[in-house]
């Protein structure tokens, strides 16, 4: 196949992971002696009331490192309070905080229903620069059931507006007399404040430019797409380069951010799956298949959770609701730590013997817009107390449901800025909360966009450049224009009848066509004109200097269109780049 | 329900419904110390005016069903306006472990639907406790709407059925109540047309039945009457049956037996308790007094210990007596004033009250001994005691005549109050003497034991009377007769009051003639106390001489020590064959210390002092010494030397020498000042050293430095300041005087009067000048100046002034080559001056020109010799020849006149 790259090439920049950079990982963590790996609890608690100290084998579950806090001890009897409060703290106000605590009730053979209160509450309280109390902050406050492994809990939480001092508590209350053989009533570890960092861009790694003649360190074949509810929807492409390169990829690239810039347009998105073909034999890593926040029900809309603390430290929180249900908690449980366990961690795995065709070693990247990250947080419950602007449903504030999203997970791929989030007109009641649970954000958000405007105009919405979320009705006016040139063929035009570079087409927009009879009539809304075509989702194809739509109308419409549009970029080109 | 009633939902949005569990066998949430956070209705009920809507405000009323575990408040928060939560308080818990119900009108009005508790999810009502909290159900019921809402944590929220009360139930304040389970109720009046059964029941704080069987009582049981074994009893833990006479504090009175009927007050039980009661048969009084009273007036009183009294009033008894106590066994008769009492203890009587004083008069025959109750004998002993062997015992006895006695012994301790006098001797009046208004009496003394007069004649006597009028008269006396057991005397009146008279028994105290003295000694006096002796000069009641003071010497004003005050001993003498230890003192005159003595300020030993001052004499040399440390640090030695630095600095006729740790540091002596150890002498301010040498072989004064070559030896003279040279500063000069001019070259004296000086301030001119003085001369002469004075004659350049000034350049090598510029009267010459080779050589090496007469040459001379028109010779001297020039030609005149033209003009 003949092939002369084009003038401006694309480029991939390839980021660090944004969990990596959005989360707590990013600050300093504001405790001192928080894993507890002193001797003693040192000058950084200030009460450590029925607290010790024990080291990572001597409780079950055991500790994450080293040592650990423990609540309580055998020798109290009847209902014991253990208070740990951290020294005072110097905080900076209005600033989001992270909170977090790994927690675990020992003596897993004892469920939560005897008759054993094991109350877990961890709170922060806000101080001035005087030390008068501003806010209490109770984070947590529940009965803690018996477990062999490590719980984690954490939320972030906004310091009031004149906070300049900050303490943490962790409080255990605990009726051990009647469980035997309990060392108490609580363990907790790494436990971590952090005034939680929003760096606009996670650290650069490098920048892969194109070079279709080179096989090595390159990449070939990118295709990208975009939708009108998403946003950046998904992007693919073959990387090559040394196998150990590509390896590396496979082992350490999943939720790495990605931007490809071509011309002023621009994907960004993260990398969900990546599979490597490194002599004949393909091995893939996927996203899709983590769970670590795992839940499944049983019995009468009862449900048992599990978790893996270090898979969630490490990844975020990958929600799965399991449907299967169970009669007992035990099965279900059994069926969840079953599940977690297969899938709380990735790594790359054979996936087939491709042979020789396979042809050079590579990596097939495939990289996801974050609106469809959401797909894996479920059963955030968000909403005002009363009717409210679909717009400020979504994205308004900690409470819309992007907000929620953002403060009790850390799935920050999602900017916090707001500001091209427009008021839709139309109210939507307050969610039902059993409506709301197991279901996915995803589903949540498109729920929300498929009400529409006042006027009952589709919505648009998305994630675009910088992770901005923008939401709009759709638009009355075509940006895309076709026309015929002097010449008698067809082009595409946009803004002032200035040619389109197709990789920059967005979904969202109408494209119309040239009226078949001069005095047909004109409409305001292009949603009513016959000769538009409202654009869906559009994808590019840099190997085949393609753009496909996908348009509201029925499969043979937009068979034909796309046939139409694809004939283009000969004539745009003068030939060449075209299939 | 009392009509239909709107069903809204309640919902728990915290904790987590997952967590529902089952305690007491109710399904429920349970939490410790933990909020439970509730949105109340359906959620489409937000807006217009419906229950959710925030604008719309509640009056509520809130029924829990909790497990009452723990006696901690559950409370319940809300708000009222949307910004600010209330908190009112539900139930307090008493730990009774059963499931109970509380329904509480809240008392302000809910919003619902607001933001408050949004990180709640919205919700509308916290119920919180700080301890556990075990909820099973919650109640929202607003009457005026006829809606409730309801949180069940069991499955089918619908399966739970209100209890029935009225709108307006408050909890033992209003309205009705009917509990289902329970069967309880509650209601303001009941009006029971028939017959009211309860197996019991409480009316006005009276229990019926539920005490003890067959019992009315009230107070926790403290009263009952029994309707079975008729009795009425009150008080504590007071069976009410027959056994209640014998048991329990307070009052039983009923049927205790068969014809039977007693009744008790007290406590029967209580050893020691105080019961008044009946027994069928007797009285009794147990542990408990009678007290009799005549209207208000006690006038008898019978104690339980046995003690009693009767009488007019408890300040009027006539008769009492005491069982227990100190007073047990005694027994009083009569009322007030005197009485009888029969000590018991004692076995006696006591009259008159309680004086304990025996009241008959007249002799009293004691068989025994009389003495004071609280006598104790001894010397220090008590009371008083008259035996039957004639001794007596008191303290004090005042005599007002005179004590006779075998034997006076004075005991250990003796007082005596005011003033005593000690004088010559003293008699006693043995008859009243009368003093007349003038002229003699006649004085009767009692004849003392001993034999011979007491007062000589011209004796100066006193006497006093002081029990009176406290008067006196001075008198002297001259004996008259000594008979019959008295002394009479001839009295001549001197001083005092007159007439008067003096009773038998007075005192005579004779101060004796003039010169003669007395002791006094006093307690009461100004200035007391001291013992004083005294001397008199003929007239001892007006001019007394105190020869000595001991004790308070205020008072007295010495010739040396001016007025006196403190304790001391004050005299003309004293003289001491010990030691004086004084803590100071003055001494106005001399203090001789003898040869073997010294004096002594220091501490250690007189012997081995350790530090101060000791001064005394060895060897007929008088010493001081200054000791510190247990060092002589300064001191005079025997051998007349001041020694000072702990010897290390002595002073004597031959000189100051000082030292540091043995090695002598300086040394002035006849030889002169010494310094060693790189020592400096530094003299500061306009100081002056002189040596004064006498031979001039002795090196007066060297400088030296040490060796190398920038530490040589410097000797810098400075303006005053050392600094900045000032207009009129003068600079360091220095002048050699020279004794008589002689020139000592063999000394190597080649310069031996020099000044330095600034010649003019103003032009910064230096000016050295040799001078000296010529042979025998006493003259100073110029031998050399050195002169850079710009306005002077002579400027700059070496002017020797001499009759014949020379100077001469002497070449000391082997191939010496000397010149000489000397002037004499004649002539300047400059000549090779040496011997050696009589060369002079003129060395124009340097393209000069030599001018006779000249200063000019022709135009680019070099090596031309220019002589000027001179005046021709007119004689011919022998042996030489004259070369000049006349009128521009060059001549030559030989020796024998001719004259040759060697070159025209």
């Amino acid at each position: 196949m003949s092939y002369t790259p084009p003038a401006d090439a694309f480029t991939i920049l390839h980021y660090d992971s944004l969990i990596n950079s959005f989360t707590a990982k990013r600050g300093d963590n504001l405790l001192s002696n928080s894993k507890f790996e002193h001797a003693a609890f040192g000058a950084g608690w200030a009460t450590t009331t029925n607290w010790s100290l024990v080291a990572v084998d001597t409780t079950t579950p055991s500790v994450l490192d080293g040592q650990g806090a423990l609540a309580g001890s055998a020798a109290n009897s009847g209902k014991t309070k253990s208070t740990l409060t951290s020294a005072t703290i110097a905080c900076s106000a209005l600033t989001e905080h992270v909170a977090r605590v790994y927690y675990g009730a020992p003596s897993p053979t004892i469920p939560l229903r005897l008759a054993v209160a094991n109350m877990l509450k961890i709170k922060l309280q806000w101080y001035t620069a005087g030390m008068a109390l501003l806010r209490t902050d109770n984070l947590f406050a529940e009965m803690v059931s018996g477990s062999d492994h490590l719980q984690m809990f954490d939320a972030k939480v906004t310091s009031p507006a004149t906070a300049a001092n900050v303490t943490f508590s962790v409080i255990n209350i605990h009726q051990n007399s009647t469980l035997s053989g309990a060392v108490g009533g609580l363990v907790i570890d790494n436990l971590l404040l952090v005034a939680a960092l929003t760096p606009a861009l996670p650290p650069f790694i490098e920048r892969i430019p194109y070079s279709r003649d080179s096989e090595f360190a390159t990449y070939k074949n990118l295709k990208f797409s975009n939708h009108y509810q998403l946003g950046f929807k998904s992007a693919e492409f073959e990387l090559y380069g040394a196998p150990e390169y590509l390896w590396n990829w496979a082992e350490t690239a999943l939720e790495n951010h990605i931007k490809i810039v071509y011309q002023g347009s621009v994907f960004e998105g993260m990398v969900y799956r990546i599979d490597v073909v490194l002599n004949g034999v393909r091995y893939a890593v996927d996203l899709e298949r983590l769970a670590n926040n795992v839940k499944v029900e049983f019995g009468d809309k009862k449900h048992v959770r599990v978790i893996n603390a270090e898979s969630i430290e490490h990844w975020g929180r990958k929600d799965l609701h399991d449907s299967t249900q169970f009669k007992t908690r035990d099965a279900a449980e059994s069926f969840a730590r079953s599940l977690l366990r297969e899938r709380k961690q990735l790594q790359p795995a054979v996936v087939e013997f491709v042979g020789a065709s396979a042809g050079p070693d590579k990596a097939i990247v495939k990289v996801m817009g974050y609106i469809n990250t959401l797909d894996w947080v479920l059963g955030q419950t968000y909403g005002a107390p009363a009717k409210q602007d679909i717009g400020a449903a979504l994205a308004t504030g900690q409470n819309s449901l992007l907000g929620v999203i953002r403060k009790h997970t850390h799935n920050d791929f999602i900017s916090g800025n707001y500001a091209n989030v427009q008021v839709i007109g139309k109210g939507v009641p307050p969610p039902k909360r059993q409506d709301m649970r197991g279901k996915s954000s995803l589903e949540m958000y498109m729920h929300l966009l498929e009400m529409g405007d006042s006027l009952n105009r589709v919505l648009c919405a998305g994630v675009w450049e910088d992770q901005q979320v923008r939401l709009a009705p759709r638009p009355t006016t075509a940006r895309y224009k076709m026309r015929k040139s002097p010449k008698g063929t067809v082009e595409m035009v946009q803004d002032f009848s200035q040619p389109v570079d197709l990789a920059s087409v967005r979904a969202g927009e109408f494209i119309k066509f040239p009226r078949p009879i001069p005095r047909m009539k004109r409409y305001v809304d292009l949603g009513d004109d016959p000769t538009a075509l409202f654009i869906k989702e559009v994808e590019y194809s840099t190997e085949k200097g393609q753009l496909k739509f996908t348009t509201a109308g029925a499969e043979p419409l937009e068979y034909r269109i796309g046939k139409a549009i694809r004939g283009l970029a000969i004539h745009r080109s003068g030939g060449g780049w075209g299939a | 329900m009392p009509e239909a009633v709107n069903v809204q939902a309640v919902e728990i949005t915290f904790p987590d419904a997952h967590l529902i569990l089952n305690r007491s066998n109710k399904k429920c949430i349970l939490l410790e110390e933990g909020d439970a956070y509730l949105r109340v209705g359906t959620e489409e009920d937000y807006t217009d005016g419906n229950w959710r809507d925030p604008a719309v405000a509640h009056t509520l009323r809130v029924r829990i069903e909790y497990l009452d575990v723990g006696t901690e408040i559950i409370t319940l928060g809300y708000t009222n306006n949307g910004t600010t939560e209330t908190v009112q308080t539900l139930v307090t818990k008493t730990n009774t472990g059963k499931w109970l119900r509380v329904g509480v009108a809240i008392t302000s009005t809910v919003l619902f639907g607001t933001s408050f508790y949004a990180d709640q999810d919205y919700a509308d009502l916290r119920i919180s406790s700080d301890g556990t909290l075990a909820l099973s159900f919650v109640l929202i019921k607003e009457p005026a709407l006829s809606v409730e809402a309801l949180w069940s944590a069991a499955a089918d929220s619908m399966a739970y059925q209100p209890d029935p009360d009225s709108d307006n139930y408050v909890p033992g304040v209003s309205g009705y109540y009917l509990d289902r389970v329970t069967g309880n109720a509650e209601f303001n009046d009941i009006l029971a047309r028939g017959t009211l059964y309860a197996t019991a029941g409480e009316i006005a704080h009276w229990n019926i039945g539920t005490v003890d069987a067959y019992t009315i009582s009230s107070d926790s049981g403290k009263v009952k009457i029994n309707a079975q074994a008729p009795s009425l009893s009150l008080g504590e833990s007071i069976a009410s049956d027959w056994t209640g006479f014998a048991t329990g504090k307070g009052i039983w009175l009923g049927k205790y037996a068969a014809a039977n009927w007693r009744f008790r007050v007290g406590d029967p039980t209580t050893a020691g308790a105080a019961l008044f009661s009946f027994d069928n048969t007797d009285i009794l009084l147990k542990n408990a007094g009678l007290e009799v009273y005549n209207g208000a007036t006690q006038t008898g009183n019978i104690a339980k210990s046995g003690n009693a009294w009767f009488g007019q009033s408890s300040a009027n008894k006539t008769i009492q007596w005491w069982a227990t106590g100190a007073t047990a066994g005694d027994v009083r008769l009569g009322g007030s004033g005197t009485f009888w009492l029969w000590d018991d203890s004692a076995g006696k009587v006591l009259m008159d009250g309680t004086n304990h004083e025996l009241s008959s008069g007249g002799a009293i025959t004691v068989y025994g001994s009389l003495k004071s109750d609280d006598y104790v004998s001894g010397i220090t002993g008590s009371g008083w005691k008259i035996g039957g062997n004639a001794n007596a015992v008191f303290r004090n006895i005042t005599v007002r005549g005179s004590i006779t006695a075998a034997v006076f012994v004075a005991d250990l301790v003796t007082a005596r109050a005011g003033s005593n006098v000690t004088a010559r001797s003293a008699g006693k009046l043995n008859a009243t003497m009368t003093v007349p208004a003038s002229g003699t009496w006649v004085m009767t003394i009692e004849d003392p034991p001993s034999t011979g007069y007491l007062f000589a004649n011209a004796d100066i006597c006193n006497v006093k009377e002081t029990q009176g009028a406290n008067t006196e008269v001075w008198f002297s006396v001259v004996r008259i007769a000594q008979s019959g057991g008295n002394q009479t005397y001839t009295c001549t009146y001197l001083s005092g009051t007159r007439p008067n008279s003096f009773e038998t028994g007075c005192a005579v105290a004779d101060f004796g003639v003039s010169g003669q003295g007395w002791i006094y000694e006093t307690a009461d006096a100004t200035n007391a106390p001291y013992i004083s002796i005294r001397t008199h000069a003929g007239s001892p009641w007006s001019t007394v001489t105190e020869r000595v003071r001991l004790g308070n010497l205020t008072g007295i004003t010495d010739a040396s020590f001016g007025a006196l005050s403190g304790y001391g001993l004050w005299t003309d003498n004293i003289y001491l064959t010990g030691k004086i230890n004084a803590t100071g003192g003055n001494i106005a005159g001399v203090l001789n210390v003898g040869t073997g003595g010294g004096i002594f300020q220091a501490t250690g030993t007189f012997a081995s002092p350790t530090t101060g001052l000791k001064i005394y004499q060895s060897g007929g040399i008088g010493l001081i010494e200054m000791w510190g440390a247990g060092v002589k640090q300064v001191y005079f030695n025997t051998s007349g030397q001041f020694v000072a630095a702990a010897g290390d600095v002595i002073i004597d006729s031959a000189g100051i020498v000082g030292k540091l740790a043995g090695v002598t540091q300086f040394l002035f002596d006849s030889t002169g000042i010494h310094t060693y150890d790189n020592g400096l002498l530094e003299i500061n301010g306009q100081a002056k050293i002189a040596w004064n040498s006498t031979s001039i072989d002795t090196l007066t004064m060297r400088f030296t430095g040490a060796s190398g070559a920038t530490r040589g030896s410097t000797l810098g003279l400075f303006t005053a300041d050392g600094a900045t040279m000032a207009s009129g500063d003068m600079l360091g000069m220095v002048r050699f005087g020279g004794y008589d001019g002689v020139v000592e070259t063999s000394k190597g004296a080649h310069i031996y009067a020099l000044t330095t000086q600034i010649w003019s301030a103003t032009q910064h001119a230096a000016k050295l000048v040799f001078q000296t003085t010529p042979n025998s001369s006493t003259t100073l002469t110029t031998a050399l100046t050195l002169d850079q004075d710009q306005s002077a004659t002579f400027a700059g350049g070496v002017y020797i002034a001499n009759t014949t000034p020379q100077l001469i350049l002497n070449d000391t090598t082997a191939s010496a080559k000397n010149l000489q510029i000397a002037v004499d009267a004649n002539l300047a010459k400059l000549q090779e001056w040496a011997l050696a080779n009589n060369q002079l050589v003129l060395d124009l090496s340097s393209n000069r020109n030599i001018g006779i007469g000249v200063a000019a040459w022709g135009t680019s001379a070099v090596g031309v010799i220019g002589i000027a028109n001179g005046t021709a010779p007119s004689t011919s001297p022998a042996s030489m020849g004259q070369l000049y020039v006349e009128s521009g030609a060059l001549k030559y005149r030989g020796s024998s006149g001719t004259v040759t033209t060697l070159g025209v003009a």
